[in-house]
């Protein structure tokens, strides 16, 4: 469980982040939502233990900003937005990286690079050099590094995270929802997920709890039936939207529909 | 391999000099331990000249290897390297005040340090010049290169300056001994210059490995390397602080020699790839074997004078170094 309480970041002097309270439970995917500059990445980074806040962020009952960067390593994987890398390393060498964060240090090396790349729909790329790949493939690479770092929990009834800023924002579709899927199994097999989301029909279908920001404070969380309807989407992100649930299928995007320009 | 192919070179370098003696009479006599068959002179000049010059080549070319591979996985870049971006001048500098001053203003801190006080005023030196440059090319945990190198261009510039000073006033004495080491050589080289120099370069060297797993996190971004356990700042003081030793301690034995630093790590991760763990202990070995080539050719090519060494390095090195830049120009678009 990951329990925020009156959680404030401070970007120089600035509050980026005002006053969050959510609680993202273990086996479940948390979804947080909101237009571009609410300060999404600016919470997720506190969360991780990345930058000071003042609140209370417990990750299984321990404060986060007490945490050794060992002890988070060991608890929970980040993955990051985007990654740039330097120097020429093949694929299996950065999925290692997440393997000598300790956390499972026990296991046999090869097999778990294998399996997460198979996790990832990458099986047979352990070979290939990282700059060669494409954007998506880099970016499952990376999602499989970061599932090798929490692939068992070190400790007994202590549940793993795995945060996910943005993963799917530069993905095409299958792509999209094979990194969703990745995640989904995670939380599945009793793991929390804290996802940093810009597409609300996925949201709305991947995630058990959302936390929608505005302007560096919660709008409102809990579950996408609760959190989800037209007013509040159109206050928030300023613009007309469409929102349609049917039989538990979600449809949720801008009402759009500019006249067809003819041209010469 | 490269073990092996050091110790051929270690004999090759202690039987090449002005006096002949065959590489293979040199091993033979030292491995049966019949040094008997030498003649007498072949003997002092073998231990008394050519063995701690041997010793001092591999000691400083495994530090400017190693040292130039930490540095470009602390600067995520493969053109950093502590000649190009000004640590060797800020170590020069450090080296020179105490050369020119330690008899006279600095005397008491000179006669505190002993035999140490010029590797040690080069490691300030280094230690500050390295840390500035960090501060300076790097914000948001984000290095430019750009910026590494201009800053780099500016604290040579600078640590130049002052160093012409001090030559401006060095007396005719400290004048042939700052020209002779300014230049970068291994001519120098005596017993107390190894003694001096090993025990700050090879427990840096050895260890270095022990880096390598942050170095390896650190390939994917300070707050990637932060999320898997890497605890940032300490790391970077350490690593900051051996580069600055090992630089130090070489610069004060051997004056500032260049382009080691950079193309030995860069032939290594094209042949066994970026991983720091074989990288470190690889280029330690590639860098001795390279300083003690280029050592021998610099005693060679213009027998019985010799080169000094610097001019051999930078000539092999700086079109390698132009090499990279052109292929990786787009590195510096930022």
């Amino acid at each position: 469980m990951l329990r925020t309480q009156s959680v404030t970041v401070e970007l120089g002097r600035q509050a980026i982040v005002r006053d969050i309270n959510f609680d993202a439970p273990a086996g479940q995917i948390t979804a947080i939502v909101g237009p571009n500059g609410s300060g999404k990445t600016t919470l997720l980074r506190a969360l991780v233990g990345e930058l000071k806040y003042g609140g209370s962020i417990e990750m299984n009952g321990q404060q986060v900003r007490e945490m050794s960067a060992q002890a988070l390593a060991t608890r929970r994987a980040v993955l990051a937005q985007s990654t740039s890398l330097a120097f020429p390393f093949k694929v299996y060498e950065i999925v290692r990286l997440g393997l000598t964060a300790g956390a499972s240090i026990s296991l046999d090396a090869d097999d778990v690079i294998t399996e997460a790349l198979a996790c990832v729909g990458l099986a047979g790329f352990a070979g290939r050099l990282y700059a060669q790949l494409s954007g998506g493939e880099k970016q499952r690479v990376q999602l499989a590094r970061v599932l090798v770092q929490v692939w068992q929990p070190v400790f007994e009834d202590e549940p793993r995270f795995l945060f996910l800023d943005e993963p799917i924002s530069n993905l095409d579709v299958a792509n999209q929802v094979q990194v969703l899927n990745t995640a989904y199994s995670f939380a599945a097999n009793g793991g929390a997920v804290i996802a940093v989301l810009h597409d609300l029909t996925l949201t709305a279908a991947y995630a058990n709890q959302v936390a929608l920001m505005r302007s560096g404070s919660l709008v409102s969380a809990g579950s996408p039936e609760d959190v989800f309807d037209e007013p509040t989407l159109e206050e928030v992100y300023g613009c007309p939207m469409l929102l349609r649930c049917e039989d538990g299928e979600w449809t949720i995007s801008p009402r759009v529909r500019p006249p067809r320009l003819q041209g010469d | 391999m490269l073990g092996l192919a050091l110790i051929v070179t270690a004999l090759l370098s202690l039987a090449s000099g002005a006096t002949d003696s065959s590489a293979f009479a040199v091993g033979y006599a030292y491995f049966t331990g019949q040094q008997g068959s030498l003649s007498l002179v072949e003997r002092v000049v073998i231990t008394d000249i050519r063995a701690p010059r041997t010793l001092l080549g591999i000691l400083i070319g495994a530090s400017l290897a190693v040292s130039g591979a930490i540095m470009q996985g602390l600067f995520r870049n493969p053109l950093a390297d502590p000649g190009i971006v000004g640590v060797q001048a800020g170590a020069g500098l450090g080296a020179v005040t105490f050369i020119v001053l330690g008899t006279s203003i600095l005397s008491p801190v000179s006669a505190f340090l002993g035999i140490y006080h010029v590797p040690f005023a080069a490691f300030l030196g280094g230690l500050a010049t390295t840390f500035l440059l960090y501060r300076l090319s790097t914000s948001n945990g984000v290095t430019s290169v750009a910026t590494m190198l201009l800053a780099g261009i500016a604290l040579s510039a600078m640590a130049g300056a002052i160093t012409g000073l001090l030559v401006f006033v060095a007396d005719d004495q400290q004048l042939r001994d700052l020209t002779f080491w300014g230049l970068g050589s291994l001519a120098g080289a005596t017993w107390t210059k190894v003694a001096v120099t090993a025990p700050i370069i090879l427990p840096i060297t050895v260890l270095a490995p022990m880096l390598a797993r942050g170095l390896n996190a650190m390939a994917l971004g300070e707050a990637n390397a932060g999320h898997l356990g890497v605890q940032i700042q300490p790391f970077k003081r350490v690593a900051i602080i051996a580069v600055a030793a090992a630089t130090g301690a070489s610069v004060a034995a051997s004056g500032g020699i260049g382009f080691v630093g950079i193309v030995v790590p860069h032939l290594i991760r094209i042949s066994i790839g970026p991983d720091h763990r074989y990288l470190l202990p690889a280029s330690a070995l590639a860098g001795a074997i390279m300083l003690l080539l280029a050592d021998a050719i610099a005693r060679q090519i213009v027998s019985p004078a010799e080169l000094p060494i610097g001019i051999v390095t930078a000539f092999i090195g700086a079109p390698f170094f132009l090499g990279i830049l052109l292929r990786r120009r787009s590195l510096l678009d930022i």
